[in-house]
């Protein structure tokens, strides 16, 4: 096996499997990588067995078959390397070799039969979408996904497929039992079931998807999520277990509106939580006509008031929310201003766009 | 250059470390003096040496060693049941008659205090040699037990001097005679250097404490992390631990664990020990009004093999209930019924005011307003019918088996006679003599 390559190409290619290849892995093998060439292609595969991602790089000159090396040890000689062009080579008992102009590197790797056959991709229903579309709705939700081991049904992403006035929407939950981040985009896809994506298996897609310049097809197969575009695939294993049964949990009676400047509250609530970050990251709100006061603070950590204009005309209303949950939406919303609803001190509240996409964000209140 | 003294001729700071002498075995010498004098022992329900009195340590007994063993090498030892409630009433005694003397006491442990004394010299008209002096008498007067005193520039070089000479010693190291106690002290045995940086110093040719304190800066940062740094100056006489007087009242996290013997692989016996710690914890937490954000569960087996899992809650609380759920997760990953466990710990960590609470989407809020006012009242409960009267019933299963079964099992003296109008939890205060006329 042969293969001549673009320096640049090849460095990107390998730097997006080194997320996977983990050196530190249990299985020794999962630390390398496994570089098949084809007909004017070469696959660059990796695996942790829980996500599978397989980078195609376009190349001239390539003969038939495969080499497994360690992902990092290759991906360190070829950032180094001086020259535009790469070949590499397989020699006997697996060993490889890397020349670039006068620089020649011999590498021990070992049988690519001993590495985890990739998932077959083939045959699955699949639907397309942007790429810039499927990023900016993960970005939407999964900052809200639960990092906690015990609860690994919420340590992702839920993505289904819902049905709203005749039309179908993709759509993907994130919550950590505290906050739940809910957005749906029109698409006409299959999605037959509801599916959790863990956050390390979208981070590596996201990686994997780069700028989002291109169409991801999406696909179900064996318990696999397959994420395809022009250059990689993502194979991700879905996690297990039951979503919560997150439609209760958003609030409907909720007539109590805001509107606020969005940038303005990230302002103050930045301000504020100088000081309620030695406190929980609590912060109280009293909204009285036309104007929203801010606080925080007690007598050991010191205490910090603003006020601020706001859209609201109801009864006068009190409530404590954790700041980082706010400016955690609140920086990832695009539109000028934010709708509030709120009902009592006690209930849940929710925040969403105004003029703006289908998002919306469920948080629950603080005592302070 | 060995003879050469570290020269600091005055006393920048003056700190006082006091150890108190066997101090369990002190304790029932105090109360039954008709024990002065004997071999003594303590430990009697757990089966293993607690503490030898000096009489009974000239016969070769040491902490730790078989009950079994120890009466072998000493047939005439008194060999007692430990007396917690007693030993901790005298060591409140001794922190307080240090109070007398300074502000600045630090508990360190129940037989162990650090004194700053810097600046008191003009108070008490007399050197610091002398306050020291005077600090021993009193305890040793007024309680009757004997403690070792050691004074110096620094907290490590205090502790040296303690432990100089021992027992009833009293050891003042001044700046220009810290190397001659340092000389032919083993770096091991210097407070907070342990075997692994004893064995890493050896290969550099340092041996005792003194080759280390003579070693220049730049091989001891380029070496050594930062307390190894800071032990170094210590030694070397500048102060850089400070003692902190208050006891105390903050914590980063509360930790309960109970030993049990004999050993068992009795998976609910083991949970109620975990489950009764849980409570322990918990309790402690709501009286300094905290909450744990994280729970660290963990199980040590009859030889000695520790096993623990840390879990991370979804709100912060010191509600066992709440908590249940994580710690029997934790125990089935952990407990294995083929091993025999010895010891059960849970730790509540990462503990934020419980004033401030977050409600959760899935749970309803009503039912932790509810959780709230249902510990309220175990809280009220047990402060007027003492700790444990309201518990929960995974706790239940420790009766099963006596804390420390079996021939050895029996109660300490205070716990079985009490003072007019007391009862088995509410006592009074003061230890129990038991002088015979």
């Amino acid at each position: 096996m042969k293969f001549v390559i673009e320096k640049g190409l090849f460095q990107t290619g390998l730097g997006k499997i080194q997320g996977i290849a983990e050196r530190r892995s249990t299985i020794p093998i999962l630390s390398n990588t496994v570089i098949s060439g084809e007909k004017n292609k070469i696959n660059i595969v990796a695996t942790d067995l829980e996500i599978g991602v397989m980078e195609i790089i376009e190349v001239d000159k390539v003969e038939k078959g495969d080499i497994c090396v360690p992902a990092r040890k290759l991906y360190d000689i070829v950032k180094e390397l001086s020259e535009e062009q790469v070949e590499v080579q397989r020699g006997e008992n697996f060993w490889i070799s890397i020349k670039a102009g006068k620089s020649v590197f011999n590498l021990p790797g070992v049988d690519p039969k001993e590495f985890p056959t990739f998932p077959s991709i083939e045959g699955a229903a699949y639907f397309t979408m942007g790429a810039s579309t499927l990023l900016d709705m993960i970005e939407k939700t999964v900052f809200a996904a639960s990092s906690e081991e015990s609860r690994f049904n919420l340590n992702g992403i839920y993505m289904e497929k819902i049905n709203k006035d005749k039309r179908d929407y993709f759509r993907m939950v994130a919550t950590d039992g505290h906050r739940l981040s809910v957005i749906d985009k029109e698409l006409r896809l299959t999605l037959e079931r509801g599916i959790i994506i863990s956050r390390r298996g979208l981070t590596e897609l996201r990686r994997a998807l780069g700028d989002g310049e291109t169409e991801v097809t999406i696909s179900l197969k064996d318990n696999n999520c397959i994420f395809k575009t022009e250059q990689t695939i993502v194979v991700i294993r879905l996690l297990e277990g039951e979503y919560p049964d997150y439609q209760q949990v958003i609030p409907k009676e909720n007539d109590k509106h805001i509107v606020i400047e969005r940038k303005e509250f990230i302002g103050a609530l930045r301000r504020a939580q100088v000081i309620a970050s030695e406190k929980g990251e609590g912060v109280k709100f009293s909204i009285r006509g036309g104007t929203m006061e801010i606080r925080t603070g007690g007598p050991d950590v010191g205490n910090v008031q603003e006020e601020m204009k706001v859209d609201y005309s109801g009864d006068p209303l009190d409530v404590s929310f954790n700041a980082r949950y706010l400016l955690d939406v609140l920086n990832i919303m695009d539109t000028e201003k934010i709708q509030m609803e709120l009902k009592e001190e006690l209930n849940s509240g929710l925040i969403r766009p105004v003029n703006g996409e289908d998002h919306l964000y469920v948080i629950m209140p603080m005592r302070l | 250059m060995e003879a050469q003294p570290l020269t600091i001729r005055s006393w920048p700071r003056a700190i006082l470390h006091l150890d108190a002498d066997a101090f369990f075995a002190s304790c029932e010498q105090a109360i039954h003096p008709e024990l002065k004098g004997k071999p003594v022992i303590t430990g009697k329900e757990r089966g293993i040496v607690a503490a030898a009195s000096y009489e009974a340590k000239a016969l070769g007994v040491t902490r730790g060693t078989r009950l079994s063993e120890a009466k072998r090498a000493c047939p005439e030892a008194v060999i007692l049941p430990s007396d917690y409630e007693t030993y901790s009433l005298f060591s409140v005694r001794m922190f307080d008659i240090l109070r007398r003397f300074s502000p600045d006491v630090e508990e360190y442990s129940i037989d162990e205090a650090f004194v700053d004394l810097t600046g008191l010299r003009r108070s008490f008209h007399g050197p610091y040699g002398m306050i020291a002096r005077q600090m021993q008498e009193t305890i040793e007067q007024e309680l009757g037990i004997t403690v070792s005193v050691g004074v110096s520039l620094s907290k490590v070089l205090a502790k040296i001097a303690s432990k100089h000479n021992k027992p009833h010693g009293f050891t003042l190291i001044p700046g220009r005679e810290i190397h001659r106690y340092l000389r032919e002290l083993p770096l091991g045995k210097v407070w907070g250097i342990g075997p692994n940086t004893t064995e890493f110093m050896r290969k550099f040719g340092i041996k005792t404490a003194l080759a280390f304190a003579r070693k220049e800066e730049d091989f001891i940062t380029k070496h050594l992390s930062k307390p190894y740094q800071e032990i170094w100056h210590e030694l070397n006489g500048r102060s850089i631990y400070p003692v902190v007087p208050e006891s105390k009242s903050s914590y980063q996290s509360i930790s309960k664990a109970k030993t049990f013997t004999p050993a068992s692989n009795d998976a609910v016996f083991v949970f109620a020990q975990l489950s009764k710690n849980l409570e322990a914890a918990c309790i402690k937490a709501r009286r300094y009004k905290l909450a744990a954000t994280r729970l660290i569960v963990f199980l040590r087996t009859q030889d000695f093999s520790d096993r623990g899992v840390e879990l991370r809650l979804s709100r912060p609380t010191a509600y066992p209930a709440e908590l249940f759920g994580a710690l029997k997760q934790g125990f089935h990953e952990l407990f294995d019924p083929e091993a025999l466990y010895r010891q059960t710990g849970v730790v509540l960590a990462g503990l934020v005011p419980s004033s401030v609470i977050q409600y959760t989407l899935f749970e309803d809020t009503a039912r932790i307003e509810k959780m709230a006012r249902i510990y309220d009242a175990v809280d009220f409960l047990s402060e007027r019918f003492g700790k444990y009267a309201v518990h929960h019933g995974s706790s239940l299963p420790t009766k099963l088996q006596a804390r420390h079964e079996g021939e050895r099992g029996d109660t300490p003296q205070r716990g079985s006679e009490l003072f007019k109008g007391e009862n088995r939890r509410q006592r009074l205060g003061l230890p129990m003599l038991h002088i015979k006329v």
